[in-house]
This record gives C-alpha cells, sequence and structure tokens, in this order.
C-alpha cells in the first residue's frame, strides 16, 4: 500500500487495499483460510468490506465475518440505523461482538474495537472483559515424594563469573 | 487416518517459580502397535533450552536434525548461545517455509530466559504444525494426548510452584492423560530446569546457579 501510495502520488484508498487483498487470496485459491473484514476512511469517505477466503468481496453499510458472524449479524439487522455516532455505533459493535462471545462456541473471551476517523485511528484492545477468570476454589496439588522414579540426573551450571581488571585503576588507551 | 497420531506421543511443559519442566512420554508407535518404549522426543538445544518435538516420528528426527543445524549456524554467527525466545521464533520461521506442505509436528518449547538484570526467568512457548507461537504464562500441551493434558494441567497447575512441586505437578498430569490415550504412554522423562539465587536451597550450589534435573517417573 505504501509503495502504491508513493507509484500515484495519491493517498491510498480502501477499494485498493480491498483490491489488493483479493487479488492475492484469490491467487491462492484459498489455500490462505483468511476472512476478512476490512474498514477504512478516505477520500470518497467511510466504507466496509469483507472479503472471503476465495477472494470474493462485499461492499456493505454493516458487515460480520468469522464463526460467531451469525450472532453479530442478528444484532446488526435490529440494532443497526444509517449515521449513528460514534458512541451509538461502538455500543452496537460490542453488542454485537458479544452475541458472538456468548452463543457461538468457537467466539470467546474479551472484545476489541477499532474507531477510524479521516485523522486518526484508535484500537481500543481489550475494549470490554466480561470472561475474567476468578480464584480457583481448590488446590489439587500433590504431596511431594508422589511421583516414583527409575533414575535421576542432576547438573550444575554454574553461570556467574568473577571478571578481575588485569591492572587496576588504568585507564585504557583510546588514542 | 491421520498423519498426526500415527506414531502417537505427548509433550507438555509448564512454568514454576524461578524454575520451568518439560515432560513427555517414550512411545512410539505405528498407528495402534506399539514399537518402542524408549523413544527420545525432548532434545536439548543449550544449557538452558530444550525442545520437545510430538508428531510423526520421521519429522521428529528431520526437525531435531534441521533445528540442530540452524542453532549451530547462529551460535558460530553471534558467537553465543541462543535465547529461549530467540530459539522458539527460529522454531516458527522453520516450520512456516513449509506453509503448504507442513513437518507434522508440534514442537513445545521451555527454558531459562536472561533478563536484563543477569538472572534467568523461565519460559515457555508451543506452536501449531505451521509455526504459529503460543507464548503461555502457566503451561502448554502438544500432542496425542493433548485434550487429556489440558483437562489435567488446568486441574493441577497453579501459580509459583517450587521446583520439588512443579516436579509432581507435571509428573502426574503427564502420567494420568496419557493413561487416558491409547497412542501415548509407555514411560516418561521430565526435565526440570532451575535457578537459585541464595544457597539455602537443597538443590542449590553456592552463587548463582542452574540446574537441569532429569527423572524418569514410572507409574505408580
Amino acid at each position: 500500500m505504501e509503495m502504491h501510495a508513493l507509484s500515484t502520488g495519491r493517498k491510498p484508498r480502501v477499494v485498493t487495499a480491498m483490491t489488493m487483498l483479493k487479488q492475492m487470496l484469490f491467487q491462492y485459491q484459498g489455500h490462505i483460510g483468511a476472512a476478512l473484514v476490512l474498514g477504512g476512511v478516505d477520500a470518497t469517505g467511510p466504507q466496509l468490506f469483507t472479503i472471503h477466503p476465495h477472494g470474493s468481496t462485499d461492499k456493505l453499510p454493516y458487515v460480520t465475518m468469522g464463526s460467531g458472524s451469525l450472532a453479530a449479524m442478528a444484532v446488526f439487522e435490529s440494532g443497526w440505523q444509517p449515521n449513528m455516532t460514534r458512541e451509538q455505533a461502538l455500543e452496537l459493535v460490542t453488542a454485537a461482538i458479544s452475541a458472538g462471545i456468548f452463543n457461538d462456541l468457537g467466539s470467546g473471551s474479551n472484545v476489541d474495537a477499532c474507531v477510524i476517523t479521516a485523522t486518526q485511528t484508535e484500537m481500543l484492545r481489550n475494549f470490554v472483559k466480561p470472561n475474567e477468570r476468578v480464584q480457583k476454589e481448590r488446590s489439587y496439588g500433590f504431596r511431594r515424594g508422589t511421583t516414583a522414579y527409575k533414575k535421576e540426573e542432576i547438573r550444575s551450571l554454574i553461570i556467574s563469573e568473577d571478571v578481575r581488571p588485569v591492572r587496576e585503576g588504568e585507564e585504557m588507551d583510546t588514542t | 487416518m491421520s498423519i498426526m497420531e500415527y506414531n502417537g506421543g505427548s509433550v507438555i511443559a509448564m512454568v514454576g517459580k524461578d524454575c520451568v519442566a518439560i515432560a513427555s512420554d517414550l512411545r512410539l508407535g505405528v498407528q495402534s502397535l506399539s514399537i518402542s518404549s524408549n523413544f527420545q522426543k525432548i532434545f536439548p538445544v543449550t544449557d538452558r533450552v530444550f525442545v520437545g518435538l510430538p508428531g510423526l516420528a520421521s519429522d521428529v528426527t528431520t526437525l531435531h536434525e534441521q533445528f540442530r543445524y540452524r542453532v549451530n549456524m547462529y551460535t558460530i554467527k553471534e558467537e553465543r548461545e541462543i535465547e529461549p525466545e530467540t530459539f522458539a521464533q527460529l522454531v516458527s520461521s522453520t516450520l512456516y517455509e513449509r506453509r503448504f506442505g507442513p513437518y507434522f509436528i508440534e514442537p513445545v518449547i521451555a527454558g531459562m530466559q536472561k533478563t536484563p538484570s543477569g538472572s534467568l526467568k523461565p519460559f515457555i512457548a508451543a506452536t501449531d504444525l505451521i509455526g504459529c507461537l503460543n507464548f503461555a504464562k502457566d503451561f502448554v500441551v502438544a500432542g496425542t494426548a493433548s485434550s487429556k493434558l489440558f483437562g489435567v494441567a488446568e486441574g493441577l497447575w497453579e501459580p509459583d510452584l517450587e521446583a520439588e512441586d512443579l516436579f509432581e505437578t507435571i509428573s502426574q498430569t503427564l502420567l494420568n492423560a496419557v493413561d487416558r490415550d491409547a497412542f501415548s504412554g509407555w514411560g516418561a522423562v521430565v526435565h526440570l530446569m532451575c535457578f537459585f539465587e541464595g544457597s539455602t536451597h537443597p538443590l542449590a550450589q553456592p552463587r548463582r546457579s542452574s540446574t537441569n534435573r532429569i527423572a524418569s517417573p514410572v507409574a505408580p
């Protein structure tokens, strides 16, 4: 993308990234098993794409991908509306991903989000953490000496050393 | 018939307090027929790094030779021994080179990593057969008994285990998991690496030292 921007002398566009990705994925005939959601803002405005592993693409106002895509799309279908504010959009994508986390067995743990505007990109890693691990309620540790063994070999590796200067207080000749 | 289950075998690595352990079974089979009960799957890379290679037995040998070659080249060029994390990256790139025709091995790496202060901290990692790295903070599993190892390890492992307790934990995890797997078992080996700053510990040498402890547990 950087090379393309430099050779054309223009700011890169989202369709360009989409085309480069789909051409690469099509070349590999689906052997690169990547299913992508591509979003961005360029000279033509904000836009969203999905790219399938075989190289086919969609351009839609709201998109989902992955094993939790049906759960997430169900949320989008009921909650999406045109020209949402940043807060409304963040809340909707979080709800969509959460639907996948809780209802799809292949999805789980935390929600990451990314907000792209014309001027900056904000990566919100672990935006919501609804599955924090709690302390184990019981310890099942074995008593020392439980495991019997036939052979033991111990090697000691002294890894520290003393460095003693040959002549103390004499500066190294650096001329 | 899965190639990953053709010869059988399992490896596990765990982190403890200033120590790390890696263990494997010793079985080599051809599907359900056991051929050997002394097949080595864990190999020393340096004094402080071990790699476990469960999977297709022919690829165990091939990859072991490949890693030996690449680590030797690294040691000559850099004039120092390879660190565990660096070795993990070497394993990853070696496997990804064969992205569309992989080696049927899921390596497990365990070692003591040098810190800027000069002490050593435990390090474990595992990759899938195309080199996708998993740097875990607790334990990693691989091989035909991996699903069982996950279950037992999740129940037995706890943070900051002392060397002696880590030995019991990893041994019992491996032994009980492979007992529920037809393709693993027939003996086991445990490698334990420790770091002692003081000298109060019975295994400790005066001053700073690192100890490799190899034990072959037998089923009780």
